[in-house]
């Protein structure tokens, strides 16, 4: 169970990151809105670099 | 205590999506929370000998290529155990695809009435309870980020390339509809065409260069099996089409605002062009019987039920002073929860969890190197995930080598020995798995002594 909060938290840090240095303007939307950008971003970065990397 | 209360009726909107929200999580929840692995349906057991597979065969160059996987690897890499990829990652996926249909309509209505309205009409839309409980997790994931390529189009954010590559190589075909969509948007809004052009092209190239080996598989697959699916053979039909819910079940289940879909893309479908052209694809896809099109009436019922709650909106704003018409909608509401909440909890399970249990049990009886026999094609998902053997079923997987016939002589022929030397085909020890559907055999199995009896649902082949 705790790899899977690991992961979780992974996953909003990159996005986070990502927004952070390419969107800034969607760390400003409401916050529902946010934390669907940040959950996906974190997604398709993630899975982007492993697929380039592996 | 007054100020609070005036404040939540400031807020009634959002006040009423939590407790929305809070259904649909029940909702989608409810058949697992209940039956555990036996609570979703087919693909279970598939999703879960790939995402297992995948991992232990990370860096192995020999694998054909399988864009999801990108995306297991990664979770299983950070230390997620196969079963929270498999159950928990996809409830989450389930509740994050809830909430950015409400964010969505939100932000393409900019009302925040319609918004409640869309994720009513979406917890309890029973074709999006069916599509969660099928088990489509790639379908599920791309159906999440064709909505965020919504807003990323909204906003003319270059991350658009990034969710249509996601959703290119995690699956392909959600692609389609979202991709013509955004290519007819582009030749007609001038505006929005280099921002279209240059993601659309990037994201194109970007797919076909990492996932070239998939993409190739589908087009072969088109070839050969006809793009057209509508009079496909019997065998094959079913997962040509996609599986999913049929057109008159989707009717049915939907009959209370499908009409509603209809008269607001009539009158609304202007204003939400993107949308409209989106909705119109979809049942253009449906219709023609393309490849797996079933699978096209899950984005149908979303831009259906966008249009739905635009419709109602409208609708129940000029019917404010009739007295009768708030009477009815109420109704219909209370219509929507109840058909919803009696669906749930009248679904049956595909399989049982002691049928579960009894498959995981497989591994610890039956030697590493024995085939493992499903006399039915039925339980063979659930044995192959749940299990670490080579399972052998009717015209399943890389291991069947009997034609159908000679499955029927297998099932149903008076002649054993003709039995045993259909089971002499294979060169390594053969077990009988039978699941509760499967007792039926008992009888054939206890004819002869060469079936060794290990359990009633594990039999041993003594060649």
């Amino acid at each position: 169970m705790e790899g899977f909060f690991v992961g979780l938290v992974i996953i909003f840090l990159v996005g986070s990151i990502t927004l952070i240095l390419f969107e800034r303007r969607f760390l400003h939307v409401s916050f529902l809105e946010r934390t669907i950008l940040i959950f996906g971003t974190g997604i398709m970065v993630v899975s982007a670099l492993f697929a380039i990397v592996f | 205590m007054k100020k609070e209360l005036n404040t939540i009726y400031k807020q009634w909107p959002h006040v009423a999506a939590v407790f929305v929200f809070i259904f649909y999580i029940i909702n989608r929840v409810w058949m697992y929370a209940h039956h555990g692995a036996a609570g979703f349906g087919y693909d279970t057991g598939i999703y879960r000998h790939i995402i297992r597979g995948y991992f232990e065969r990370l860096g192995d160059a020999s694998l054909p290529s399988f864009g999801f996987s990108s995306f297991s690897n990664a979770l299983q890499f950070f230390g997620t155990h196969t079963d929270d990829v498999l159950f928990l990652w996809y409830i989450l996926f389930g509740i994050a695809l809830c909430i950015t249909f409400y964010v969505v309509v939100k932000l393409y209505t900019k009302n925040n009435i319609i918004a409640l309205i869309a994720l009513i009409l979406f917890a309890t839309s029973i074709a999006q309870f069916e599509f969660f409980w099928w088990f489509y997790y790639r379908n599920l994931i791309g159906l999440f980020f064709v909505l965020l390529s919504f807003v990323f189009l909204y906003y003319r954010s270059y991350l658009l390339v990034l969710s249509l590559f996601i959703i290119g190589t995690i699956h392909p075909l959600s692609l389609i509809p979202l991709g013509i969509t955004l290519s007819i948007v582009c030749v007609y809004d001038k505006e929005k065409r280099r921002y279209l052009f240059v993601s659309g092209g990037v994201s194109l190239l970007s797919i076909f260069a990492f996932n070239f080996q998939e993409i190739v598989s589908y087009i072969s697959l088109a070839m050969q099996k006809t793009l057209y699916v509508s009079d496909a053979s019997k065998q094959s039909g079913a997962e040509l089409t996609g599986q999913f819910i049929s057109l008159d079940f989707y009717i049915r289940s939907s009959f209370l605002y499908i009409f509603f879909a209809f008269a607001g893309l009539v009158l609304y479908g202007k204003k939400y062009r993107e949308w409209s052209i989106f909705l119109i694809i979809n049942t253009i896809l449906f219709a023609l019987g393309i490849l797996f099109y079933r699978r096209f009436l899950i984005f149908f019922d979303v831009s259906a039920l966008f249009f739905a709650s635009i419709f109602l909106y409208y609708f129940l704003q000029d019917a404010k002073q009739s007295r009768l018409l708030r009477v009815v909608a109420t109704l219909f509401f209370a219509l929507m929860f109840f058909q919803s909440m009696w669906h749930m909890t009248h679904k049956q399970p595909l399989v049982w969890p002691h049928e579960i249990l009894y498959i995981e049990s497989v591994d610890s009886m039956v030697p590493t190197d024995a085939y493992l026999l499903t006399i039915n094609s039925h339980y063979a998902p659930w044995v192959q995930g749940f299990t670490y053997k080579d399972i052998i079923a009717p015209g399943m997987f890389e291991h069947d080598r009997w034609s159908f016939e000679e499955w029927q002589e297998f099932w149903h022929g008076e002649d054993m020995e003709m039995r045993f030397g259909l089971l002499q085909y294979y060169d390594k020890d053969i077990f009988i798995f039978l699941g509760d559907r499967d007792m039926w055999f008992l009888d054939t199995l206890r004819e002869d002594t060469r079936f060794i009896r290990i359990k009633d649902y594990l039999w041993k082949v003594s060649l």
